[in-house]
């Protein structure tokens, strides 16, 4: 898939717009002001992920995964490094509670988080677009970054690839967010972009 | 979780209460999980037993009502407006227990309204896919609840059983004070901090005299007693929050004493070897007195590498090794680099 600078642009609003909205219900969660940060946007090729990540595609993470279908059918992962996944479950329960006691308690916190954060960006896209997605339960996987995104799957899907920074009081976590995109739903997107900026 | 809506059996929601029972409806009233379904208006539709049981209404009094007005206080929540998005959206939602406070007012059964029987719950919003609705003629949204109370219970008891577990380890059993990992531990944290805030780490070692005589002469449950009793007075002299006493090995004793230069640790070092004299122990095997006495190391400084926490021990089991040199009974403490004795007079 190929999108010109325009249709990247617009994506990228979408998803920002997506993640603000993330942004404030995390904040009601934290109690606290959280703020979420697109630093960029990238579209790469599935088999490009690998060379592009270096050795982060070998990086362990934890991974949210849910998969949307209609218009556009994809599957959207969020990761973080995996031993940053407790550290922003500690961010959002008020870091008062030392790491060790939220093990337990990880897995189903990370699935809330992936799934807020998910369908925002999801809806926002769908919302400016006009269509309507269906979507599925979060899971949430301990793996390999080339394992998430099966780098040496179907080299023909396309993956968005969207760095997100959270940020409570002072501390920062990053993570990626990821879209997987077969190929009819790349050639949908692009002409539903194209569509939303010649305004029809 | 899905209730196979192509099927058409999802029209047969209110066939369920007249009695003629579509298997898959039969199946979720018995489910061992919470099961609430509303129609786009928000009004429930559907609700299972085991939610029936657990949040003290009847099926009659939820039927045919909207969700808000059987529990107000779930207007303007989190689970209020997650449930908004989602049905707007068209989108599932998981809630977590780890966090927030249980969201719907459901509690054990037979102990419905007791503020100590709340459910620790995960809860799923499920809005039932636009095609799969579209066929039963509108949205429907199913909530799905989760009691994890056991898991929950399950994990806090884990987790204090593991802190028990692991302060024991760090607790010597004959004495009740620290042991040598506790100290060790200690002591690393603490060169840290004093790194950090550039300020001075003060270390007494205490050693008692003529101890090995002393159970050769009393037998080692006499010299048991006599360790713990100094263990005890070592408690009363060692009184600051953040000052930590252990047991460094057999009749040997440490205490870190974190913001303390060396002035400070000299004090607190004298006051022990005068208050073990002054416990009057009697100990007919020293040549001292006739009385356990003990000897004491003291040294003290502003660590500027996590390796100095060696230097630092060196340091004060040099000024012991001194004061036992000198005659027992005494403190000596290490100075800029030599080691300068503080004679104590042998017998007070």
């Amino acid at each position: 898939m190929k999108l010109d600078e325009l249709s990247m642009d617009a994506l990228t609003e979408m998803f920002n717009l997506g993640v603000g909205q993330a942004a404030h219900a995390f904040s009601q969660i934290a109690g606290d002001t959280v703020s979420l940060t697109v630093p960029r946007v990238l579209l790469l090729s599935r088999n490009q992920v690998n060379k592009h990540m270096g050795l982060g595609a070998q990086a362990a993470v934890s991974a949210v995964r849910q998969q949307y279908s209609g218009a556009i059918n994809a599957e959207a992962v969020l990761m973080f490094p995996a031993e940053r996944g407790l550290q922003l479950v500690q961010m959002m329960v008020g870091g008062e509670l030392p790491l060790d006691q939220l093990a337990e308690m990880e897995q189903e916190a990370l699935s809330e988080i992936g799934n807020i954060l998910l369908n925002s960006v999801m809806a926002s896209v769908a919302d400016t677009l006009k269509i309507k997605l269906d979507g599925s339960l979060p899971s949430v996987e301990l793996s390999h970054v080339q394992d998430v995104l099966a780098v040496d799957g179907n080299p023909s899907v396309s993956v968005l690839l969207i760095d997100i920074q959270f940020e409570v009081a002072a501390r920062e976590v990053q993570g990626m967010l990821a879209f997987l995109l077969d190929v009819p739903s790349q050639d949908m997107l692009e002409l539903m972009l194209a569509r939303f900026l010649s305004g029809v | 979780m899905s209730i196979a809506p192509e099927s058409g059996r999802l029209t047969g929601l209110p066939m369920f209460n007249g009695g003629a029972e579509p298997w898959p409806l039969a199946a979720l009233v018995h489910l061992q999980a919470g099961i609430l379904v509303l129609d786009a208006q928000g009004t429930i539709v559907f609700v299972n037993e085991w939610f029936l049981r657990r949040c003290g209404f009847s099926n009659a009094a939820l039927i045919g009502q909207k969700l808000t007005e059987v529990f107000p206080q779930l207007a303007g929540s989190y689970f209020g407006k997650r449930l908004a998005l989602s049905q707007a959206s068209g989108l599932p939602a998981v809630l977590s227990h780890s966090l927030h406070a249980p969201q719907l007012p459901l509690y054990m059964p037979h102990m419905v309204g007791h503020p100590h029987a709340v459910l620790s719950q995960t809860v799923h919003i499920i809005p039932m896919g636009k095609e799969g609705a579209a066929q039963v003629g509108g949205h429907f949204t199913l909530i799905q609840v989760t009691d994890v109370t056991p898991t929950v219970r399950r994990e806090s008891l884990l987790r204090n059983r593991a802190d028990q577990l692991h302060s024991m380890a760090r607790i010597d059993s004959l004495t009740c004070i620290g042991n040598r990992r506790d100290f060790s531990e200690t002591l690393d944290v603490e060169v840290l901090a004093a790194m950090r805030t550039q300020s001075s780490l003060g270390l007494l070692m205490i050693d008692i005299d003529f101890f090995k005589n002393y159970n050769d002469h009393y037998g080692h449950p006499a010299g048991d007693r006599c360790l713990r009793d100094v263990a005890d007075l070592l408690r009363k002299v060692v009184r600051r929050p953040r000052d930590r006493l252990a047991r460094y090995g057999g009749e040997e004793f440490a205490v870190l004493l974190p913001g303390t230069p060396i002035d400070g640790v000299v004090e607190v070092g004298r006051e022990v070897v005068q208050r073990i004299r002054a416990l009057g122990l009697p100990h007919a095997a020293s040549p001292l007195g006739g009385v356990v006495t003990a000897s004491v190391g003291a040294a003290s400084l502003v660590p500027k590498a996590a390796e100095e926490s060696v230097f630092l021990v060196r340091q004060a089991d040099e000024a012991l090794y001194a004061a036992k040199s000198a005659g027992r009974n005494r403190l000596c403490f290490t100075g800029a680099s030599q080691v300068d004795v503080a004679p104590e007079p042998p017998f007070a």
